[in-house]
């Protein structure tokens, strides 16, 4: 037999004991506890199936949209999809016409309504929770949707020359005419984008990730001190160092595997939204927003989701850092705490973190360099751990 | 050879043993002393689980923190304390131990299966450790102690929790391993060791104060270890006077075992008794006034008590 294979067979071997340690079924049970009760897994589901009360009609209409013209939209696909609409507003104005409450403020037809409505002292505010209490409510809040996503479409001051484009450097302007220049305009909404970035769906998950990982990892090594195990395993052949790095490869699936799964929780949620039929659209368009990879939402998605894996290594390995060396678990605990916080606050690294990738007209380096910093400050971390160990043996 | 050459260890300002000469070659080694005395701390220096902090230790002439894993392959190792996660099975538990031992899954189960068998655990084997009582636990340390056929064994306190039958057992174990390999076992129950060691280290104030075998140890109190009986009146004298060894009740008084000083004389109603290792463990471990320690801390016939 190879001896080197045998070797790795065998720290194979025990990589997969010590996740079965991790992995004991009340250590799990907690764990799945925990994160019921938190909920921040199912924020995926709670968005991509917005309830009757706070429809998603701009997502409607793009999948819609998508159905009939691809995920691009052309001129001439455009006017077919304003010429569908003004049935539409036929339906609406018959509506009007026949109720005397609009009749009372002087309206008899939508258009009339819609202009009244952005008057500042308008007054429709009667007619609106009127409309919202009937039975055209539905057809009201499409035309409205509808009106905001032509006036996306079709206002290029707002797009191509409105405020934000002032603070474009040339590589940024490029980007913009380059977007332009296709034969259409992608069908992805920004309310797509807004859902999972901002501070939704890839954020939440991040601490999901992150939460899962630590509360699985935590007993990595000060379980098998609580049980007594640590001098049995410093006098065993592989030693306390080689089992720390084999235990850091375990907490290092750990983290890996969780991240899977919530990904593929993530992509359920989506496979059975009205969101699924745009993950092949583009995410630089009118309608969706501005960046500087030409890259499908799916491909967006699964790209930024990379830091979700990132995040939880780095959880992985600092909690391991901290098991290696905190004297009890109260100890452990609030270091564990701690930590999470630093990661967790408003502005500080999570969010900072994500934010330069979700909205990234910057460089992917950036946040790039910023996740393997601290993948290297983790792996430090333990090697630090391994020697703390040795030095205090020898004290 | 496991070499002791000069072995010190301070914690701290705290000194635990010091200028500990000693040889070990195949054989069973019968580590006496009371609680305390620096017994654990030596077993942990001999499994390489502590530096010492003067002196070295060489196994077949070679220090053990450079031999390392190689040390640690041929290691076997009992703590005083072994630990065990309650839910694991002790074959599960034992395979567990093997891998980290380096032994392939084939080889780990097999062994495992023999060494259960061998401490009458094998019908419990895939019973949760957390219903065995604290003996089927410590025979579940023995038995990991052995998974990798070790050259060198080092076993802290392993019949604590054993039954008369378990440990009688055990005993007859220790004399078959022992004759293949180095057995180094502490205890304070003399009569663990008294049969099957070949020989016996006992400490001192953190010193080595004699190694040899169990009848050269016995000889050092010869002819001053008596039986008597008393009545009630006589057995406070004797307390005071002489080194109570053993004393039963019987109808109309007692009957006491003692030791006495180096040439006190007898009197008649006392009757001579060959001493046995427990008189000496007694006798060496008794009581002291400061200051009054054994002279001599050498080997063999030269230590006087």
């Amino acid at each position: 037999m190879n001896p080197s294979g045998s070797a790795w067979r065998l720290n194979l071997r025990l990589v997969g004991l010590e996740f079965q340690k991790l992995f004991m079924l009340k250590r799990l049970g907690l764990t799945v506890f925990i994160l019921l009760c938190g909920g921040l897994w199912l924020y995926p589901f709670q968005v991509l199936y917005p309830n009757s009360q706070f429809p998603d009609y701009e997502t409607t209409i793009a999948a819609g949209m998508k159905a009939k013209y691809g995920t691009l939209i052309d001129d001439r696909e455009w006017e077919a999809f304003k010429q569908d609409r003004v049935k539409k507003v036929a339906e609406a104005d018959a509506y009007i016409r026949e109720d005397p409450l609009f009749a009372s403020a002087n309206l008899d037809s939508y258009e009339r309504y819609v202009r009244r409505a952005q008057m500042p002292n308008g007054g429709t505010q009667p007619l609106d929770a009127h409309i919202r209490a009937g039975t055209k409510k539905e057809l009201f809040a499409k035309l409205h949707a509808e009106e905001e996503w032509i006036k996306r479409y079709e206002d290029d001051y707002r797009w191509t020359v409105g405020p934000g484009t002032i603070w474009m450097n040339e590589a940024e302007k490029q980007r913009l005419q380059e977007i332009e220049a296709r034969d259409g305009v992608s069908v992805l909404p920004q309310r797509q984008i807004y859902h999972y970035a901002s501070s939704g769906i890839l954020y939440r998950l991040a601490m999901t990730a992150m939460l899962t990982t630590v509360l699985l990892v935590m007993h990595i090594h000060i379980g098998d001190r609580r049980a007594g195990l640590d001098e049995l395993q410093r006098t065993s052949r592989m030693g306390k160092n080689r089992l720390l790095w084999i235990k850091t490869t375990a907490a290092l699936l750990t983290g890996t595997l969780v991240s899977a799964v919530l990904l593929v929780i993530l992509l359920i949620a989506y496979r059975f939204s009205e969101a699924w039929s745009l993950m092949g659209a583009d995410i630089s368009g009118r309608f969706g927003g501005f960046f500087m990879y030409d890259l499908t939402f799916l491909q967006y998605i699964l790209l930024t989701y990379s830091a979700v894996f990132g995040l939880s290594w780095i959880a992985a390995l600092l909690t391991a850092f901290y098991s290696a060396i905190a004297p009890n678990m109260q100890v452990l605990v609030m270091a564990i705490i701690l930590t999470l916080f630093i990661f967790f606050k408003e502005d500080w690294i999570l969010t900072r973190l994500l934010n330069m990738l979700l909205y990234s007209g910057i460089s992917l380096l950036e946040p790039t360099l910023t996740v393997a910093g601290l993948l290297l400050l983790g792996v430090f971390l333990i090697s630090v751990a391994g020697k703390w160990r040795t030095w205090r043996l020898h004290r | 050879m496991l070499t002791v050459h000069g072995v010190g260890k301070r914690y701290g300002n705290a000194r635990v043993l010091e200028g500990l000469d000693l040889e070990f070659g195949k054989g069973v080694y019968g580590l006496l002393a009371p609680n305390g005395a620096g017994k654990t701390t030596l077993l942990k220096l001999l499994a390489g689980l502590l530096p010492p902090t003067e002196g070295e230790i060489l196994y077949e002439g070679q220090p053990l923190a450079v031999l390392d894993e190689r040390y640690r392959l041929i290691l076997g190792y009992l703590p005083q304390r072994f630990g065990y996660y309650p839910n694991d099975t002790p074959l599960k538990y034992m395979q567990y131990l093997a891998a980290i031992k380096g032994m392939d899954r084939r080889k780990a189960l097999s062994r495992s299966e023999e060494l259960l068998d061998l401490v009458a655990l094998g019908e419990v084997k895939h019973k949760k450790m957390k219903t065995f009582s604290g003996g089927m636990i410590q025979r579940v340390g023995i038995a990991q102690a052995l998974l990798n056929d070790p050259r060198v064994l080092i076993l802290d306190e392993p019949t604590a929790g054993l039954d008369p039958k378990e440990r009688a057992r055990f005993r007859s174990l220790l004399t078959q391993l022992g004759r293949q390999r180095t057995v180094i076992l502490s205890t304070h129950v003399v009569s663990d060791v008294e049969s099957a060691a070949n020989e016996i280290v006992m400490l001192q104030g953190g010193k080595l104060w004699v190694k040899d075998h169990p009848e050269a140890i016995c000889k050092l109190l010869a002819g001053r270890v008596y039986e008597a009986q008393l009545t009630d009146t006589e057995i406070e004298d004797f307390r005071t006077r002489y080194v109570l060894l053993g004393e039963r009740s019987e109808p109309g008084g007692w009957k006491l075992r003692f030791a006495v000083e180096d040439g006190t004389v007898p009197a008649d109603s006392w009757q001579g008794v060959e001493p046995g290792l427990e008189d000496v463990f007694l006798y060496v471990y008794r009581d002291r006034q400061p200051g009054n320690v054994p002279s001599g801390t050498i080997w063999g016939d030269e230590v006087r008590l």
